[in-house]
């Protein structure tokens, strides 16, 4: 019996994995974060941001988040009681206990197989993450050397975005020091990124078309790239374009795009654009 | 010829002062008519009244006392009080003056004569690039006249008289050697007002007042701020050391740890302090030991900031919020106009000195700006061209604790202040801000207040006028027209984004429609309007 199916990938839901690729592998699943608003709450995968940010409008309160249930990591790494090490991948710590919480139940499966990884991004982020722990798994390397790519990839991974206003991480509390004080007069838009899993300010530019032009100039002076992701939260029309751009400049380069998940929907608010993107490891 | 007997004493330099004052009451809008560029300029003659006004009050004031001391007094209130480029000019002449009568009681005739001389010398040496055809040939012209005069042993007055004299011939010639000026018609605006100066001082000494009445109520404003805030270092404490007998390093390393703004000026076995402390008591026992102690006065400076909030004449503007923790790097920037007080509030400034184009803010508003004591180091961006050397000046004063980013209008001030981050380092800011500023292309519409002539063509009073970078470079019958030579002027191939600022005297629908026009015109790029409310200039713009 070959060894290497025996590997399981577990992914945080903010990752927003595609149906067709949960469908594909049967060793890769979801672990869920929380919405609550209020007194109600959801699985990620139940709530769209639209619905998201519909209801957070109606009922007036802001969005909570919440990081799995301890219970739902202990059933997802059963299968480490049998044997099959387990591979976990979460989203940036900075942004979630979600990685602190899943290292507290692995400690439970003492001697037992299981890498916590910190993706230190999110997203399509760590969709390629997953994508790449499938991929080593199915030609038989073993878990500890796909954890250590992994923990590798994330280290060369960027996350830049822009968001319609800094109200949701304000409210949040995600972003700190002088750039929560930061207005939207002139239409500033803050360059967010992701450092030490932080959310912080990389620049300020002026308009949206602008804002996309200044993330598209940090991402050419990435030589030798891995892939390009584009999240985004309504807007298509930009989001195409961008697309375009990007296609247009890195024909050899594997440009995806994919809608934000609820979880940073009420992180980060509505109208996001991201980039993220990795440099060869 | 007879040696001079003749002696200058503390009253007569008062009535010198004030004789000048009362000249530029009456002459300073004939100064500022003399503008090379038919736009609504930095008005040299009131930048100079102003500052001389400030001279004029402390002098006023002051006891009874040595013409040497007088001077003094003179020109440390200049120093305070300068305002615009001449301002500070001025300043500097006079700064030079007192150092020529320092530690007199009296002075002869030669000694006053070669006190200007020294006056035009440090004037001279208060710009940074001397150009011919400036006040800077006519100081020359004046110091020569003094210099023959003194030589010749005149009396003072016919010693001012042989410098007006000398200097007026220089003034003549400024046309012939700066192009711009012969263009325009007119002489070097500066240069007028040394001699405007002079002749003041002339018909002081005599006793020829020709002027209005003074009205220091109305030209002294002292600079304020609108919120209640608490200084670090309350009481203003400034006292002299007579018989001073210690060491000036030694006390500056006491006086130092007991607060900021510390001002001392030494003189013979004499010397001034002055230091803005929250232990006044503590101040004076130290210095108890450096001598005997005279003229002390103890203020404390949160009456001022609120008096001047009553009487709401306040000029600068604080944020409604301001942190009660000392950050450690914050931005001072000027304007003029309630938008862009607002915009540049909303950007990050931490304060915003009321003064732009035609109103040139003086150094004292710079300084009051740095001792609310919000941060410990602060970025000043002037915002214009005339305000450039007044915050030069403050930096002088305030030392490493004032860095300048030396923007030229505004839209270089809001890409230097959205490039500002509280939390880097200083070289850090600096260096992206200064960046950020040269990145922007900028220009303004305005009418004509005169006809003038630009490329040999002829533009009449009342046209519209875009200039960029201090000279005329489109001009409409109509204000659509102008804005549309001038954005169009301003765009390059690399513009993304075209800001239009709009002035106090234009209508918010007018503005936008004359925005919406142009932004159909201008394919994919976007246009942006806000209200700047500034005077004078019915559009900023900028290409970025």
């Amino acid at each position: 019996m070959r060894t290497f199916l025996n590997i399981q990938i577990v992914i945080d839901s903010t990752a927003n994995v595609p149906e067709e690729m949960l469908a594909a592998h049967a060793n890769l699943q979801v672990v869920p974060l929380k919405i609550i608003l209020g007194v109600d709450e959801w699985n990620e995968p139940e709530l769209t941001t639209v619905e998201l940010f519909r209801l957070t409008r109606e009922k007036g309160v802001h969005p909570q988040t919440s990081q799995p249930a301890p219970g739902d990591f202990v059933q997802a790494f059963a299968p480490a009681a049998t044997g099959q090490p387990v591979i976990v991948i979460c989203l940036a710590a900075g942004l979630s206990g979600t990685v602190n919480g899943a290292k507290a139940v692995a400690k439970d499966f003492a001697g037992q197989e299981i890498y916590v990884v910190d993706s230190c991004t999110s997203a399509i982020g760590m969709i390629k993450m997953a994508e790449a722990a499938l991929a080593m798994a199915a030609a038989g390397e073993p878990a500890r050397v796909i954890a250590e790519q992994l923990e590798r990839m994330a280290a060369a991974t960027r996350t830049l975005f822009i968001v319609d206003s800094l109200e949701y991480l304000r409210k949040g509390g995600r972003i700190g020091g002088a750039a929560a004080l930061l207005g939207s007069i002139l239409q500033v838009k803050p360059i967010l990124t992701l450092r030490e899993g932080k959310v912080q300010v990389l620049d300020k530019v002026r308009i949206k078309t602008r804002a996309i032009a200044r993330m598209l100039e940090e991402l050419s002076r990435e030589d030798s790239l891995e892939y390009i992701g584009v999240v985004y939260d309504g807007e298509p029309t930009v989001v195409e374009e961008m697309m375009t751009t990007i296609r247009q400049r890195y024909p050899a380069i594997h440009v995806s795009r994919a809608a934000l998940g609820s979880v940073l929907g009420a992180h980060l608010g509505p109208g996001v654009i991201g980039l993220i993107f990795q440099s060869k490891v | 010829m007879q040696p001079s007997v003749e002696v200058i004493d503390g009253k007569d330099f008062r009535r010198m002062i004030a004789g000048s004052y009362s000249a530029f009451m009456r002459e300073h809008e004939y100064i500022n008519s003399l503008n090379v560029f038919p736009v609504p300029d930095g008005d040299t003659g009131t930048n100079m009244l102003l500052t001389l006004g400030s001279v004029t009050k402390a002098v006023t004031e002051a006891p009874d006392e040595g013409i040497g001391s007088l001077a003094r007094r003179g020109a440390d209130s200049a120093i305070m009080g300068a305002r615009g480029n001449s301002g500070v000019i001025l300043s500097q002449l006079l700064r030079g003056i007192a150092r020529g009568l320092s530690g007199k009681d009296t002075a002869t005739s030669t000694e006053v004569g070669k006190a200007f001389q020294y006056g035009v010398l440090y004037a001279y040496r208060a710009v940074a690039r001397p150009v011919e055809g400036t006040i800077l040939t006519v100081a020359k012209g004046i110091a020569k006249g003094t210099y023959r005069a003194v030589r010749d042993n005149a009396t003072f007055a016919d010693i001012l008289k042989a410098a007006i004299n000398a200097g007026q011939e220089e003034l003549i010639r400024t046309p012939e050697l700066l192009p711009a000026l012969k263009a325009a018609g007119v002489v070097d605006a500066g240069g007028q007002g040394l001699i405007v100066f002079l002749g003041g001082c002339l018909e002081g000494l005599e006793g020829r007042f020709t002027g209005p009445e003074a009205d220091f109520g109305r030209m002294l404003t002292v600079p304020g701020i609108t919120a209640d805030i608490t200084i670090a270092h309350p009481y203003c404490t400034e006292f002299i050391v007579k018989r001073f007998a210690a060491s000036l390093v030694e006390v500056k390393r006491q006086l130092e740890q007991m607060g900021e703004s510390l001002v001392l000026a030494p003189g013979d076995d004499i010397l001034k302090v002055h230091i803005h402390t929250a232990q006044p008591g503590a101040v004076l026992e130290s210095a108890i030991a450096w001598g005997t102690l005279h003229d002390i006065k103890i203020d404390n400076m949160a009456d001022q900031h609120r008096q001047t909030i009553e009487l709401g004449e306040n000029k600068s503007v604080m944020p409604a919020a301001l942190a009660k923790d000392r950050a450690k790097l914050a931005v001072i920037s000027v304007a003029a106009g309630e938008g862009l007080i607002a915009i540049m509030r909303q950007l990050g400034a931490n304060s915003i000195i009321s003064g732009g184009q035609t109103l040139n803010p003086p150094v004292e508003e710079f300084i009051t700006a740095v001792h609310n004591g919000a941060a410990e180091q602060y970025i000043i961006l002037p915002n214009n061209k005339n305000i450039v050397l007044a915050a030069a000046q403050a930096k002088k004063l305030l030392g490493d604790q004032v860095a300048i980013v030396p923007t030229i209008n505004i839209p270089q001030g809001l890409a230097a202040i959205l490039a500002f981050d509280p939390d880097s380092q200083l070289e850090v800011n600096l260096s992206r801000m200064n960046e950020a500023q040269a990145a922007v292309r900028s220009g303004s519409l305005t009418m004509a207040v005169r006809d003038s002539t630009v490329a040999g063509q002829i533009v009449p009073e009342g046209s519209f006028i875009g200039v960029i970078d201090g000279s005329v470079v489109v001009w409409a019958d109509s204000m659509a027209s102008a804005l549309k030579k001038l954005v169009v002027h301003l765009v390059g191939a690399d513009t993304s984004m075209v800001s239009l600022y709009y002035g106090a005297e234009l209508a918010e629908t007018d503005a936008n429609s004359l925005a919406e026009v142009l932004g159909k015109e201008l394919n994919g790029i976007e246009v942006q309007i806000y209200f700047g409310g500034q005077p004078h200039y019915q559009f900023i713009v900028s290409a970025e």
